[in-house]
């Protein structure tokens, strides 16, 4: 089975919004390694952490997060 | 005033401490183990095990690791957790049907046995999760 993919825009759209992970982590009430993770494709975040990012950065959740081609 | 990363980390820290110090100690419990070892040796080996077993066990459940729990059994510590402890299922399988093998084959006492399936059983997990949680992210 293929393990789950989930591309994102988060760094780009993060630096854009002037936080470091660690503000955005604090934001959305998760430690630094899990938005690391989720900024590296290494954890693909639930539907609720993923909206509470999006409404962080300000940024519609289809802009910041999209699945792989093909 | 520690960030939740610095709690998180420490309550790593201490868990992985945790999980060493009960599988040494359990260790020192095996008479094959009490054989291969001066006695002197021995006990201190024991004696230091269960006193960081105990100190580790105090620390995890002191209100700075109990306070900021939220936030820091976020989503990526419940998926680490989940996978440290899937693997810890199959290591502890693993381990029972070893000790079947050998209780069925060999001389060894059943209580020693049934010793080194608890050690990989309890120890591996919270080892493994440890590890997973203390893993360093990359920088900014």
């Amino acid at each position: 089975m293929e393990s789950e993919r989930l591309n994102n825009s988060m760094k780009l759209h993060r630096g854009r919004a002037g936080l470091t992970q660690a503000q955005l982590a604090d934001s959305v009430n998760v430690t630094r390694k899990t938005i690391n993770s989720v900024e590296n494709g290494v954890f693909v975040p639930s539907t609720v952490l993923a909206l509470k990012i999006s409404r962080a950065l300000q940024t519609p959740f289809e802009t910041l997060f999209s699945l792989p081609e093909g | 005033m520690l960030t939740v990363d610095q709690i998180s980390r420490g309550r790593a820290g201490f868990l992985l401490s945790n999980g060493i110090a009960f599988a040494v100690w359990q260790m020192m419990e095996i008479q094959l183990v009490q054989d291969a070892l001066v006695e002197s040796i021995h006990s201190f080996l024991s004696a230091s095990a269960v006193t960081l077993w105990t100190v580790t066990l105090v620390a995890l459940l002191a209100p700075a690791f109990t306070r900021e729990r939220t936030t820091v059994e976020d989503e990526l510590t419940r998926r680490n957790r989940r996978t440290a402890f899937n693997w810890g299922y199959w290591i502890f399988i693993v381990c029972a049907i070893l000790a079947l093998f050998a209780a069925s084959n060999t001389t060894a006492p059943a209580d020693d046995l049934l010793r080194a399936v608890l050690i990989v059983g309890v120890s591996a997990p919270v080892i493994r999760f440890a590890v997973m949680e203390r893993a360093l992210p990359d920088g900014e």
